[in-house]
């Protein structure tokens, strides 16, 4: 069957053209092409397939046929043709139609599309809720909507229904009017239950953090003075929240093996509370142990969420050890001759860039600060330090106004849902406005919910109980074990995902 | 994006293409081979299009062997055209459209992606198909005369004493007397050739073709 769909491909990607050209000067002609055609002054007309010039004489010699007026065979054989009654010269050249290039590099890019999903479907996704609102204002007024949260990414089943809050950072409104567009761009089921909008309304100059827990109101966020890493300085890629990241690969032996980034910050002008602001992403690296999991747990994965739904201790013990080794970006600051580890910014999902705030201890000035995280496992767009003024409270929008716009593919027997819960399926796209309130406002999206990934074919064929067994049993052991996998489709799973660019940072 | 919606999106780039309405349905390989001029369609400034075979470009007009509105030869005064077209070849775009089929439903394996590769499928499908439908035509007045007459019957113009006749039917004269040194080698009637010099033949300063 492959066979027969190669040569259909083969035959129909021979699409040609014809070139042709007419002179009276037999020196002119191309002698490589297949048929000379001999237009006599008379109107006969000979196609010769073998042919040669006698110039001394003045003859054409050839094989072919002589065609009449009428074009009308009047001779099949040997010809000699005295040049002195030739007309013109004809020749014909089949030449590939450009088109081909075209249809090759279209061609070309599917079919590795393919053969990359086919190797390595775990990179072909989407993932969680993903939310879009207005950002910065372009240099024409123009405001694009970007990317800015992906809600409750951790709560996989109805078991794991969580809350989440991401902080809107790039979304600057003034007139009292937010829309927001929420997507469901992967195979899944999500179940929205809240999407409410915190804000808080702030002086000029300043800026409101989350810490997940509490919201401070932060004045003199400061940039880095100073980063190293291993690769070397890296204070120009964290200046600022600007999409320019700073990431690294993976440990080719340990998915769970660590990295540092030492950082220094100007002196603290003001006194008071200090605090690390770290905006950034996960990798894939976490998306790969989840769809790798999935894909080990084959046909039995039913039965481990079925086993999370029952409050089985075991099944949710192993994931959540799972994303230890995983692991946030600790913050460190120094602590007698080594560091000490005083908070940690975490949030799944690899799509939106999040503004986390660790707020540390009541002593600390934060001149220097130490992150520790997985090799691999974090994009960092930006790192500050903010002086921390006092705590706020939000004020809780609901949306006033939900539109929904179902995806084509799974849209039979569904209608769009104007409140909340909201059902989504793939191709789902949502608005959800909200009246806020005027003037300098600090927003955040607080999301509750769950998602139901939907089992691909492709993983059932690595069902692979007792590795999944492995995975829960002793994540550390499982982090070495996968590490080669992953290192192997690392380059290709980064370039297959963003590339895509239907989610931007 | 539902397989019926794209096929039906192929559908319209096919109906967007070129149509060729030589009847004669001429391939490439054809064309090489035979002489028969190229299929054109005429709008004169007055009166019905003309339509037929191309059998030359002259001074004082365009001469068809016309099939609408009246079958016959007609000679048509350049100043009385409006516009022309010329199909020198059937061309092969409905290659690219199967191709480009082919291309559409395997994005089926491209899981979400699809929703960005069937479109560019359709758009370089749609858009290679549509320029291929035109890469055999000539049109007046974008093109000059000049490109028409290479793929006339006769690019030369109609030969003297040629009549109408004879583009449909030819009344051959009698064979001549065989040419004196033709060399006579087997197959080889060398009197019958049209405007034979009988000069002698011979390996200096000849030139081979394939």
């Amino acid at each position: 069957m492959r066979i027969v769909a190669v040569l259909l491909v083969v035959s129909l990607a021979c699409v040609s053209r014809l070139e042709r050209t007419v002179t009276p000067r037999l020196a002119t002609v191309d002698r490589a092409v297949p048929f000379l055609k001999v237009h006599m002054k008379n109107g006969d007309l000979f196609v010769l397939s073998a042919w040669r010039a006698d110039e001394p004489h003045g003859q054409v010699t050839g094989s072919g046929e002589q065609l009449g007026a009428d074009r009308a065979l009047v001779r099949v054989g040997e010809h000699r043709i005295a040049m002195a009654d030739v007309a013109l010269y004809e020749t014909n050249t089949i030449v590939t139609s450009p088109s081909i290039a075209a249809m090759a590099v279209v061609t070309g890019a599917s079919i590795a599309l393919s053969i990359a999903c086919a190797a390595n479907p775990k990179s072909c996704f989407g993932s969680c809720p993903t939310f879009y609102a207005p950002g910065a204002p372009g240099d024409h007024g123009t405001v694009d909507l970007v990317l800015q949260a992906e809600g409750f990414s951790d709560a996989i089943s109805p078991a794991l229904e969580t809350h989440d809050i991401d902080a809107l950072w790039r979304t600057h409104v003034t007139d009292g009017r937010l829309t927001l567009r929420m997507t469901n761009e992967a195979y899944e089921t999500h179940v929205v239950k809240r999407a409410d909008v915190l804000a808080v309304l702030r002086p000029p100059g300043t800026r409101v953090l989350s810490t997940g827990e509490a919201m401070w109101l932060a004045s003199a966020v400061a940039a880095p003075s100073g980063c190293t890493a291993a690769e070397g300085d890296c204070t120009a890629v964290l200046a600022g929240v600007d999409g320019r990241e700073r990431t690294s690969l993976t440990d080719e032996h340990d998915l769970a093996a660590r990295e540092t980034i030492d950082l220094e910050f100007p002196a603290a002008a003001a006194p008071g509370r200090t605090g690390i602001v770290i905006a950034a992403r996960q990798s894939l690296v976490t998306t790969f142990l989840l769809y790798q999991g999935l894909a080990y747990l084959g046909t039995t994965a039913v039965e481990w969420l079925a086993a999370l739904e029952r409050g089985d201790a075991g099944a949710r013990r192993g994931g959540r050890e799972l994303q230890r080794l995983v692991g946030g970006i600790e913050v460190q600051i120094p602590h007698g001759a080594g560091w000490l580890t005083v908070g940690e910014a975490y949030e799944t999902g690899p799509l939106a860039t999040d503004v986390h705030l660790i707020v540390l201890p009541d002593q600390a000035r934060g001149d220097r600060v130490r992150l520790r995280l997985p090799k691999g496992g974090w994009r960092i767009d930006h790192v500050a330090r903010a002086t921390l003024d006092h705590e706020v409270t939000p004020q809780r929008i609901a949306p006033q106004a939900i539109r929904g716009t179902l995806g084509r593919e799974f849209a039979a027997e569904r209608v769009p849902q104007a409140q909340l819960p909201i059902v989504t399926q793939p191709g789902d796209t949502y608005e959800l406005d909200y009246a806020i309130p005027r003037g300098e406002v600090e927003l955040f999206l607080d999301t509750r919910g769950y998602y139901l990934e939907w089992m691909r074919a492709e993983w059932l064929r690595e069902e692979q109980p007792l590795a999944a067994l492995k995975m829960f049993l002793d994540p550390a052991q499982a982090m070495r074990d996968l590490a080669p996998a992953w290192k192997r489709m690392e380059p290709q799973a980064e370039q297959m995902f963003w590339r895509s660019r239907y989610a931007r940072p | 994006m539902h397989v019926r919606s794209s096929l039906i999106s192929l559908a319209a780039a096919a109906t967007a293409c070129a149509s060729n309405p030589d009847p004669r349905g001429r391939s490439i390989e054809a064309v090489q081979r035979d002489g028969h001029g190229g299929w054109i369609s005429i709008t004169p400034r007055s009166g019905a299009p003309i339509a037929g075979e191309l059998i030359s470009i002259e001074l004082q007009g365009i001469r068809v062997l016309a099939v609408t509105p009246q079958p016959g030869l007609v000679v048509v005064p350049k100043a009385a055209i409006r516009s022309a077209t010329l199909w020198a070849w059937e061309t092969q775009h409905g290659r690219l459209l199967g191709w480009g089929g082919l291309g559409t439903l395997s994005t089926a394996t491209h899981g979400f992606f699809l929703i960005f590769s069937v479109p560019i499928w359709l758009l370089a499908t749609t858009l290679t198909a549509g320029i291929e439908s035109t890469a055999s035509q000539v049109e007046y007045p974008a093109d000059d005369w000049g490109k028409f007459s290479i793929w006339a019957r006769f690019p030369q113009g109609l030969p003297g004493g040629v009549g109408d006749r004879d583009l449909i039917h030819q009344d051959r004269s009698p064979p001549a007397s065989p040419v004196p040194g033709a060399g006579g080698g087997a197959g080889v009637d060398a009197g019958v050739d049209a405007g034979v010099d009988g000069g002698p033949s011979g390996p200096a300063g000849e030139a081979a073709g394939p």
